[in-house]
């Protein structure tokens, strides 16, 4: 049998540390068992297919949809990131097994490959936006937008939810050295 | 020269706060000045006349100015880590227990051994270093010492700076430069309509000349409209407004670079992107030229009206005005206000030109000023009239002049923004209405006085350039020598160049030359700018990427039980990767020897995460990878495993991994950590460029899974150990198995594969799971010996192996063919990198080939590095027969071992070579032998 | 320069994107009629022109697409991006060169 062990965070400690003194208007933490999935297909044509068989969910590029606990992130034209609080990659992917087999589209799970930090509060966007070469700027990265950019080296993927809450998608292996950026932003802004 | 108190602060006046007494010292003197006060004003304040030496001559010098052009007044601001050289006092914004100190002169500023330099001025002419290159010979060693040490401006610290400095990225919509008059009305007409925008000004407080400027604005007092300008911008939400803020780049426009002076030295670096530019950066004025122009006591006017009006300084007690234009008669005003005397004005063009008689001050209408007197404080002129060129004498210990009026357009020129050239300033203007960005007020020539053009006067030290001891002799002396181009004179002379890039001097240069060669000033042209406006701080460039955060930095799934395991780090690439695990008190070879001797004689773990990992699906992914494999890959079965080689499509080796089939249309390779990234880009290039037919997907799964491989005799006890859901024994996973499981209850992918020689198996596992994989090994492991080994461990049976590496053997030069590996390409498809693979020079005889290599004495360790030659070394020159690539002992084998890439290689194996290293003086006898030093046969391996 | 409009993520930061070199001759096919002297051409040959030309580059820090991006080289001004599977698949006469 398969242990089901919680998922753990990385960068907990830090997180701790940090809240202890965090600054006014900036709430940070990370989301723990979140499921990613990937998927993966070819060519314009069925993008117009996938959209269908996903029941109109599929987001345009630099976008998102959300729909009863499940999302769709979209930041590049032929993939697009399932995520989901509650469901494993299996069975994310199951739902709509054989639409996507039909068409030919393939599933990747990055559930492991992600730390996905969550940054709310007044001061939120604008620590992030002033990180990174992107604008990010509450007129122009409206909820729901999605955006893959480079902050300083690091890929993020930041995702905002709303007017005062952004998410981001670290690649595992950067996140810390990311958070040592975070938080010399963080002191200095 | 140290005076009382404050002795010339006026009694009242300007816009300083005399509440606020701050205390600094300036070169261990302890001065007084107010808050509001920049360090020039309080210096001039105080008294102190001398505020540094010039460059070449060490001539005493005072401030010419009170914005960002003065050449002169350079200090180091700060002490021990924090000093920072080469700011200019007129920028520094006084504080409560500020330390400066003048440059360039030694052992004090007054009194200054390098002034003897002042004597030797016939040979510090222009180009004076070039000259020394090639005359006399041979004595450019002796000169070079001398010019080492004078030159330059300042020290910079040696230590690293204790400052927070940082990088701010910001849109907006319209982004305005420079906050006088014209600048902040174009912000408040923006800001009226709703516009996000960015206000900065290089000065600590916005406003700009409406400080000392006397036409009143809309109605009001010029102080008064900008005090409610500046309120009205402060309480919109949308405007962003930087004092201490220099624009210092525009050449890459949308993307404006700003560096803002912050409280405590620390900068920030503003990296803008606006969707419209307004430059508004005013006008400089110029000096004028004459015979003894620099010293101390000689400013241009409208900086003495800046002192006088904005900071309530009086810069001197008895002053003459000289000018070619109408803007300095405004000063008289000034002077008077502050009880200064004014012992004459200096008209140099015809009495005619004069726009007012003034009262009671003698005018000098066509005159010029032929020489200067008074050492480190001027005492007095020499006046020359026009008609006849009789003198007159005047004493002052003030000068103030104009050369007329240089619109600033530095960043319009950065920008891509041509130059006209305008007779009526002198100067030059924006040319046309297609310009990069918009130019308003003064720089856009708007209210600049017309200007006479001038005979530029000769005689001696009449200085061009402040900054860069530059006279017009200098200039002269270019010409004649055959110099006439601008940008050939700036190099030669240089006129123009240092800290300030010729501010002040850059148009009288050019003016002096157009007269000399007979051109037109829009002949001549004018040199190019670059960026930065003013000189920007490292540390502000590098923001936050120093020390820790320079570069990014990965770590592995295992970084947090790496550590608990006594790791020691090493940086690889981006990654924090696991370079030993000492034990008590064991050095780095102890440390490795023992790991490498466990893994050979029981078992070891070591973290292979850092490898590349792509998951490549979709139908055509076996055409996909047997077009980047040059080995054959058709028949790899499902589950199964093969080395795989990948090359350039110039047919040189790239990088060397493994592909996994894990079902039919699904694949998994590994890259190596080197070239993870590189390798990334190449697939996606070759699929989206090149193959966009093939319906291949790929996916970078590197930071998804973690990998353990576990080597070592006793490797698959421990795999049994670990209790997987499927059979392990030999038969039933043999050697290049992978198959998805569980392990311990945890997913898996495990791959039978070794890096190491030993019989061994890579776990991966998801890698949220990392921790309690390790845990599961280490404690499955401990009864069987098990011990973690690092990066060195690896190498080391890496090389006892004769397996090649990236970055050694695989150098971007060698071919499969020359790392014995030729057998491995296919002969039977086609696959990129083939057709010119098989070019006859890749081929041929003649090529470095990988080999191992010896010491006959058995024990000799081979100098890393060295070459390879027939004879031992003998300090003559010898042909190299090539060049080790890695060299050691091998704990193993217990003797020394290294691979080499040499030439014809593979044909000589038994051969006799020396392996010499001129650095390391050592010569060593050494065979040649197969680079399969431990195991050739395999047998651990298949085990 | 500095600035290159992606076509999938809007205007973005040249740092996030890689090089990738001049958009020249057509790959030749690996067919096994492999002809060293047009595999020469492409894998040597640039044409370097001081003026308009196709380059490829890579927007790893954003979308992950290599992009066909026609640019002056005189000036930096970028004339025209497209996504390189579309520019490959559109018509023929459509792709450069």
């Amino acid at each position: 049998m398969a242990k089901t062990l919680p998922p753990r965070t990385l960068l907990q400690d830090e997180i701790d540390v940090f809240s202890r003194q965090a600054p006014e208007g900036l709430v940070i933490a990370e989301v723990r068992g979140r499921t990613i999935i990937k998927l993966d297909w070819q060519g314009q044509d069925k993008t117009e297919k996938l959209d269908k068989a996903m029941g109109g969910l599929l987001p345009t590029v630099g976008q998102s949809t959300a729909d009863s606990g499940k999302g769709a992130l979209r930041y590049a034209p032929f993939s697009v990131l399932l995520v989901s609080a509650e469901l494993t990659a299996r069975d994310l992917v199951a739902e709509r097994q054989k639409s996507l087999s039909d068409l030919g589209v393939t599933w990747v799970d990055l559930s492991h490959g992600y730390v996905v930090l969550r940054l709310s509060g007044e001061r939120a966007r604008e620590v992030l936006d002033s990180m990174a070469s992107t604008d990010l700027s509450a007129g122009r990265f409206n909820p729901g937008a999605v955006a893959r950019t480079s902050i300083r080296k690091h890929q993020v993927l930041v995702h905002s939810l709303n007017s005062s809450c952004l998410e981001v998608y670290l690649e595992r292996s950067y996140a810390l050295s990311f958070w040592h950026l975070l938080e010399h932003k963080i002191a200095l802004g | 020269m140290s005076a009382s108190p404050q002795s010339h602060r006026l009694p009242s006046g300007g816009l300083i706060d005399r509440t606020q007494s701050l205390s600094f010292t300036f070169d261990g003197e302890t001065y007084e000045g107010y808050e509001g006060d920049t360090l020039a004003s309080a210096l001039l304040a105080n008294g102190v006349d001398l505020v540094g030496r010039s460059f070449k001559y060490h001539r005493p010098r005072g401030l010419l100015s009170a914005g960002s052009e003065e050449p002169n007044g350079l200090v180091r601001l700060g002490e021990g880590n924090r000093a920072r050289p080469n700011l200019r006092a007129t920028e520094i914004p006084l504080f409560d227990g500020l330390v400066a100190r003048s440059q360039n002169a030694w052992p004090k500023l007054s009194f200054d051994l390098g002034a003897l330099a002042g004597l030797a001025a016939r040979y510090l002419k222009a180009g004076f270093y070039y000259k020394t290159f090639l005359w006399p010979a041979g004595a450019w060693p002796f000169y070079e010492k001398l010019i080492r040490r004078a030159a330059g401006l300042g020290q910079p610290p040696c230590g690293p700076d204790p400052a927070q400095h940082e990088h701010h990225h910001q849109t907006c919509e319209l982004l305005v430069i420079g906050a006088g008059r014209a600048g902040l009305v174009a912000a408040l007409e923006a800001a009226e309509q709703g516009r996000r925008l960015i206000l900065c000004d290089e000065r600590a407080e916005l406003g700009g000349s409406l400080a000392w400027t006397r036409d009143p604005v809309d109605g009001l007092e010029p102080i008064a409209w900008w005090d409610q300008a500046v309120e009205k911008l402060e309480q919109n939400p949308k405007v962003t407004l930087l004092a201490n803020t220099t624009a210092f780049s525009c050449q890459n426009l949308p993307l404006v670079l700003l560096e803002e002076r912050r409280p405590g030295g620390n900068h920030r670096l503003w990296i803008v992107r606006a969707d419209a530019v307004v430059l508004a950066g005013g006008a400089i004025e110029r000096p004028l030229v004459f015979p003894g122009n620099d010293r101390p006591g000689i400013m241009l006017a409208s900086a003495v009206r800046f002192y006088i009006r904005h900071y309530g300084v009086k810069p001197g007690q008895r002053a003459v005005i000289v000018t070619n234009n109408d803007s300095a008669y405004e000063a008289l005003e000034d002077l008077k206000s502050a009880d200064i005397q004014v012992a004459g004005l200096i008209d140099m063009r015809p009495a005619e030109a004069a726009p007012f008689r003034p009262d009671g001050v003698p005018v000098f209408a066509n005159y010029e000023i032929a020489g200067t007197r008074g050492r480190k404080r001027l005492k007095g002129l020499t006046l020359r009239y026009g008609v006849d060129g009789s003198r007159v004498d005047l004493d002052c210990d003030l000068l103030l002049m104009s050369g007329g009026w240089t619109p600033n357009l530095q960043l319009y020129a950065q920008a891509g923004g041509r130059l006209m050239m305008e007779p009526q300033i002198g100067a030059h203007l924006p040319h046309d209405a297609t310009t990069p960005l918009a130019v308003v007020g003064a720089a856009a020539g708007k209210g600049v006085s017309p200007t006479a053009a001038m005979p530029l006067a000769k005689g001696p030290m009449a200085f061009m350039d402040f900054q860069n001891d530059v006279t017009t002799d200098d200039l002269d002396l270019a010409m004649a020598e055959g110099y006439g181009d601008i940008e050939h004179l700036k190099r030669y002379t240089t006129t123009g160049m240092g800290t300030d890039q010729g501010k002040t001097s850059n148009i009288n240069a050019l003016s002096f030359v157009a007269a000399r060669q007979g051109r037109s000033a829009e002949a001549v042209g004018h040199t190019t700018f670059r960026p930065p406006f003013t000189p920007v701080s490292l540390g502000a460039v590098a923001g936050p990427a120093r020390g820790r955060d320079l570069a990014p930095t990965r770590r592995t799934p295992f970084h947090k039980a790496n550590e608990k395991a006594g790791a020691v780090f090493v940086t690889a690439g981006d990654w924090l990767y696991p370079r030993h695990y000492p034990h008590n008190g064991e050095d780095m070879a102890a440390a490795i020897a023992r790991e490498v001797r466990n893994t050979r004689r029981q078992v070891g773990v070591v973290d292979m995460s850092s490898l590349g990992k792509i998951d490549v699906q979709g139908p055509d992914a076996p055409t996909f990878l047997e077009r980047v494999y040059c080995n054959n890959l058709a028949n790899l079965a499902i589950g199964r495993v093969r080395y795989g080689l990948m090359l350039r499509a110039d047919g040189i080796l790239f990088d060397d991994g493994t592909v996994a089939r894990l079902g039919e249309t699904h694949f998994l390779l590994t890259t190596t950590t080197a070239r993870a990234g590189e390798v990334w880009q190449h697939l996606e290039r070759l699929h989206q460029c090149h193959w966009p037919d093939l319906d291949i997907r790929l996916t970078s799964v590197t930071d998804a899974w973690a990998a353990l491989a576990i080597a070592g005799p006793r490797a698959r006890d421990l795999l049994t150990a670990l209790g997987p859901d499927f059979p392990v024994d030999k038969e039933s996973f043999p050697m290049a198995s992978v198959r998805e499981g569980l392990l311990d209850g945890l997913p898996i992918r495990l791959y039978r594969v070794s890096f190491s020689g030993e019989l061994g198996y890579e776990i991966h596992t998801p890698a949220g799971y990392a921790e309690d994989l390790w845990e599961a090994v280490d404690v499955a492991g401990a009864p069987l010996g098990l011990m973690p080994y690092g990066l060195e461990a690896l190498d080391v049976m890496r090389l006892e192996k004769g397996h090649i590496s990236v970055g050694t053997e695989i150098d971007g030069r060698t071919t499969p063919a020359d790392l014995g590996l030729g057998k491995l390409v296919s002969r039977k498809k086609d696959f990129l990198g083939r057709s010119l693979f098989q070019r006859p020079y890749l081929q041929g005889k003649g090529r470095l080939q990988l080999v191992g290599l010896q010491p006959v004495d058995g024990q000799t360790v081979l100098p890393i590095g060295a070459m390879i030659t027939a004879h031992t070394w003998q300090g003559t020159t010898q042909v190299s027969l090539g060049y080790l690539t890695a060299s050691l002992y091998s704990p193993s084998l217990e003797h020394p071992i290294a691979l080499a890439l040499l030439k014809d290689g593979h044909d000589r194996l038994g051969d006799e070579v020396w392996a010499v290293s001129p650095l390391a003086n050592q010569s060593v006898r050494a065979a040649v032998v197969s680079p399969h030093f431990f195991d050739p046969g395999g047998e651990r391996l298949n085990g | 320069m500095i600035h290159i409009p992606c076509p999938w993520c809007g205007p973005r930061d040249e740092t996030e994107f890689t090089y990738g070199g001049e958009a020249g001759d057509v790959m030749p096919a690996l067919d096994g009629q492999s002809d060293q002297v047009a595999w020469h051409a492409f894998v040597h040959l640039s044409e370097n022109p001081s003026g308009p030309v196709s380059e490829f580059w890579y927007h790893g820090g954003g979308c992950g697409r290599w992009l066909l991006v026609r640019r002056d080289t005189a000036s930096y001004e970028i004339l025209e991006v497209r996504d390189a599977v579309e520019a490959a698949r559109g018509p023929k006469d459509d792709v450069e060169r």
